[in-house]
């Protein structure tokens, strides 16, 4: 076992050339020793604050005496002294340590989450040795997934896998004895997948071959969430009996907390897929995994799968010409990655991933490193009588340094709780907006070792920055300042780079509010957008068929026929009841996204707005669904019963009209859609002529090009899944959720309700993402913001600083306070004006490089303002330092100097 | 002129370093002999400086060893005790038994 790479990395950076190999043996040594004592994670914790130790030792002993070069040395008092330095300099702390912070919050958040996505860990049993089994089409350049044949020859076969096994997800009701149907994420899985993970049931057994037999009586495993949430944690949960979709099932085993296997899974039912009956591409679609061998390897495994394939290949030409079995790690084969991408590749893609951010948090640490700059300027009369006593130019550049890691160390704190603070916050948003499930189960909201320690080494890389930069910048010329013996006499300067540096971040630091604004209003226009409609009084809910669970045409027809014939039962029984005003049902909800799609127009339209041409949202709805939502026809007709089966119809949006036809009247006129470019098809034949009968106002067709929508006439259970919607009279309409779900459950315990919810918070959750993105580009405003204050007071700090004696002459001799703050201010003001009219320069070409096009008078006016607001706060950042240059006794300037 | 006398740190390692002998004494193994028998946590980047400072003195020498498989195919630097070495050990340890030999009765089992 290898020390992590960035360890043995830093170690060859650090240590003298010829001591590099040994060094890394003993670190990759002593790394093996410690993961066999403390475990992997502390392990690993432990080995890198080594490795930073070690790496300050070697550094120690290349600046050794009799070396050449600079000596570059830190001593525990230099960690004091900026501790001591935290204290006497408040705002800094507070304002360096805040951005540090927040870059490292970034930086490791990043971290966490693409290392969890291309490096995942599986929190199974040696779960390293998981992996899945695919096999993949060459020709087509596709998975292959009806695997049933090949499961069984490699169950059957495979000596370098102890246990091989498939799984099929299923969305089922489960309903308890005392309880509604709830839909739950169901793995149908062979009794093997247990083994493959390595993990045991916390109660009952797990399943058996014979639990998998057909005929068998039908049992089912659930998971600890499941048990807890559904039965109430009830130790006497083994034997009782559930419905599970249209079966009766007996729990058999619950498994214990955090066990999702094979992705997300809450409940478990046997199944045998290799049969051993089931000719090649034939049988369900499954998805394979496996369990290596404690002698094999993936290699090994590849090979062997390969010389099975072969004999298959020779016994059946046609089928396996072109087909490549696939192994690779488990959580790779789920997210989809093809075999060819190897693991170097990945970290590769990983650490370009990571290029920006490093940049962002190196543009933050040379903030902090201007404001320490500062700070050290001010102290220049201790360095010079530093480097007079003998403290090399590398010792005061270790000292500086030191002090920059102390505030980084508090930074990194601060920041890596904001990092597991924000991780929950962002896995509790997906979940939201995944309908409650959650993500694949080795995804975990905390953070990792490797996180941490990559933490650690931000924390030193942020420290170089800030501290290093500055201790290189004023230990420049040390000894001119000696020799001059002007201590406090404003040998140092500020240079080009850092005024660029202010005048870049106060143009970035205009804009990004503008954009952060821009973009939150782009995102809610169409989420917010107006409906003609109560939507409150509107219950919605997703119904769904569960799945035959045998493929075929028929098998699907007789799914449909009893989808439609359940809604019609249910639109049955809600409308009886006297609290209802109506129940339809349609394909998309208003505000839902609808996939967009081009059309053209018999007899030629209103010029799109590009080459692309017109692109619109379109939905299947029920005849009755302009009745039940209380929305009027404004010209033509509604639908009738006899259109879902008619020649074909439409009704458009009152901004079809409008968008598309120029304000003609769209009735009698037809439509028909081209290739959908949203699956970029370009051979797709344009589909049938259809009339339009109807013109209706905008009700929600929500694509991204606007409100102007076509609906499809359609029966009811007439598209895969449809959403009910409930008209309530009064009262709340979420107060009728449980009669749905119920009646719906009662007429048929195969129909799934899922996403209830009423008809004016059908985006929340989409909203809410929206917003969390929002407030993440505000905190980064915000950031922006009090850096570049922080930048212009410490310009100005430091220039009232170094001119305190040429202040005092002026004063001596006359000056007038106006004359004395015009010359203090008139860098700053340059920079400030300079910036902001950068930025604001920079604005419309951002805009119009997003695709908004040129801002309009009232975007104008608005920079404008944003401008001069802007100006406003930069110059009251001078206010302070300019008030101290005010208050300067022209005798006390001298004395201090002479 | 006297012998030179060791600092704790440096008599530790080397006794560690004579106890193991010039085949099996490098930083790892002079940091876990001394973590097993005495219980203190070893920094083993303090037995790098103390080591670079015993080879300055004369004290001690070294030179990389063989390589080995559970280092990854990489040679530990092996060390060596020089006679000079022996005799700051010698002189070390003398000092602290005259010091201590008559503390029996304090120190408990410690000579």
């Amino acid at each position: 076992m290898t020390a992590p790479a960035w360890c043995r990395g830093l170690l060859r950076l650090l240590a003298p050339p010829h001591r590099r190999e040994e060094l890394v043996g003993d670190l990759d040594e002593a790394h093996a020793l410690r993961v066999r004592r403390r475990g992997r994670i502390v392990g690993t914790v432990l080995t890198a604050v080594e490795t930073l130790d070690v790496g300050r030792a070697m550094l120690m002993v290349r600046s050794a005496p009799g070396r050449r070069g600079p000596r570059f040395a830190i001593s525990r008092l230099d960690f004091v002294l900026g501790m001591r330095m935290l204290v006497r300099y408040p705002g800094l702390t507070v304002l360096g340590g805040l951005a540090m912070a927040f870059a490292i919050f970034v930086g490791a958040g990043t971290y966490e989450f693409l290392t969890q996505v291309a490096r995942p860990e599986l929190p199974l049993p040696e779960g390293d040795r998981v992996v899945g089994i695919r096999l993949w089409n060459a020709a087509a350049g596709s998975e292959e997934e009806q695997a049933a044949f090949e499961l069984a020859l490699w169950q059957r076969e495979l000596t370098t896998m102890e246990a091989v096994g498939a799984y099929r997800t299923a969305r089922r009701n489960l309903t308890t004895a005392d309880g509604p149907g709830l839909p739950e994420i169901v793995a149908q899985m062979t009794p093997s997948g247990f083994r493959v993970a390595g993990v045991a049931p916390a109660l009952g057994r797990p399943f058996t071959e014979a639990d998998a037999a057909r005929g068998s009586k039908g049992v089912v495993i659930i998971g600890h969430g499941v048990w807890q949430r559904r039965f109430g944690g009830d130790p006497a949960i083994i034997g009782t009996t559930v419905r599970l979709g249209d079966e009766v099932r007996t729990v058999v085993g619950v498994m214990p907390a955090g066990f999702a296997f094979p992705v997300m899974h809450g409940v478990w039912t046997p199944e045998r897929f290799g049969t051993g009956t089931v000719a090649p591409g034939e049988g369900p679609e499954i998805r394979v995994f496996g369990r290596l061998a404690a002698h094999a390897s993936l290699d090994d495994a590849r090979r062997e799968l390969e010389r099975l394939n072969a004999g298959l290949a020779a016994e059946y030409p046609a089928t396996y010409q072109h087909i490549r079995p696939q192994v690779t790690p488990y959580a790779r084969s789920v997210l989809g990655l093809p075999g060819s991408v190897s693991g170097g590749l990945i970290t590769t893609v990983l650490m370009a991933s990571n290029l920006p951010i490093l940049l962002f948090i190196v543009l933050v640490a040379g903030n902090v490193a201007l404001l320490l700059f500062a700070r050290a300027a001010a102290r220049e009369g201790e360095m010079v009588v530093r480097s007079a006593l003998g403290a090399s130019r590398g010792r005061i550049i270790g000292q500086l340094f030191a002090e920059a890691l102390v505030l980084a160390t508090l930074a990194a704190v601060l920041g890596l709780a904001a990092t597991g603070y924000g991780m929950r916050g962002l896995f509790a948003a997906v979940e939201h907006l995944n309908d409650g499930a959650s993500l694949p189960f080795w995804f975990r909201p905390g953070l990792s070792a490797e996180t941490v320690v990559y933490t650690m080494l931000l924390t030193v890389l942020v420290a170089a920055v800030a501290g290093g930069l500055p201790g290189i910048k004023v230990t420049r010329g040390i000894g001119d300042q000696l020799r001059r013996a002007t201590a406090g006499g404003g040998g140092f300067r500020f240079g080009g780079i850092w005024t660029a540096l202010i005048v870049i971040q106060i143009a970035v630091m205009v804009n990004v509010p503008i954009v952060t604004v821009a973009t939150r209003q782009e995102g809610q226009k169409e989420l917010l957008e107006d409906l003609p409609i109560q939507g409150e009084a509107y219950l919605a809910a997703r119904l769904a068929m569960d799945d035959p669970g045998v493929s075929g045409n028929a098998a699907a027809a007789d799914r449909a026929r009893r989808f439609a014939a359940t809604l019609q039962r249910l639109d049955e029984r809600l409308t009886a009841d006297p609290r209802v005003g109506g129940v339809t049902f349609t394909e998309r909800l208003p505000r839902e996204y609808h996939p967009w799609r081009q059309i053209e127009v018999e007899g030629g339209a209103a010029p799109p707005p590009d080459a692309r041409g017109h692109r619109l949202a379109s939905t299947s709805v029920a005849v009755d669904y302009f009745d039940v939502m209380r929305t009027p026809v404004l010209s033509g007709r509604n639908f009738t019963a006899s259109d879902p089966a008619g020649p074909g119809v439409v009704i458009v949006t009152r901004t079809f009209a409008d968008r598309v036809l120029a304000g003609q009247s769209p009735v009698g006129r037809r439509i028909r859609y081209l290739a959908t470019e949203e699956y970029r098809d370009p051979d797709q034949a344009p589909g049938p002529w259809l009339e339009i009968v109807g013109v209706v106002p905008d009700l929600g067709t929500r694509s991204g090009y606007g409100p102007h929508g076509i609906f499809h006439p359609v029966e009811p259970g007439g598209t895969r899944g449809m959403n009910a919607v409930v008209h309530v009279r009064s009262g709340n309409a979420m107060d009728f959720a449980h009669e749905l779900r119920t009646a719906t459950t009662a007429l048929d315990p195969a129909m799934r309700v899922a996403e209830l919810r009423t008809l004016d918070r059908v985006t929340e959750s989409t909203r809410e993402f929206y917003d969390f993105w929002f407030r993440l580009l505000v905190a980064v405003t915000v950031v922006s913001l009090v850096l570049s204050l922080g930048g212009v007071y410490a310009v100005l700090a430091f220039t009232a600083a170094q001119r305190t004696r040429e202040i005092g002459i002026r004063m001596a001799l006359g000056s007038s306070r106006t004359a004395v703050v015009r010359a203090v201010f008139r860098r700053p003001f340059v920079q400030v004006i300079l910036g902001t009219a950068v930025g604001v320069g920079l604005f419309p070409g951002l805009a119009m490089a997003s695709g908004g096009g040129l801002p309009d008078l009232k975007w104008a006016a608005l920079t404008v303002a944003y401008f001069l607001l802007m100006t406003a706060v930069c110059l009251t950042a001078c206010v302070v330092p300019t008030l101290r240059v005010l208050r300067i006794a022209p005798a006390d300037a001298l004395r201090t100097e002479g | 002129m006297g012998t030179e006398s060791l600092a704790e740190f440096e008599l530790l390692v080397m006794l560690s370093a004579l106890r193991l002998g010039p085949e099996e004494a490098y930083a790892v193994s002079i940091a876990e002999d001394i973590h097993a028998r005495t219980g203190r946590v070893v920094r083993r980047a303090n037995v790098y400086t103390t080591l670079q400072r015993l080879e300055t003195k004369g004290f001690i020498t070294s030179m990389l060893g063989e390589p080995r498989a559970e280092r990854g195919g990489r040679p530990p630097r092996l060390v060596e005790v020089e006679p000079a070495g022996l005799q700051a050990v010698r002189a070390t340890t003398q000092a602290i038994h005259a010091m201590s030999g008559e503390l029996g009765h304090l120190l408990g089992g410690v000579r």
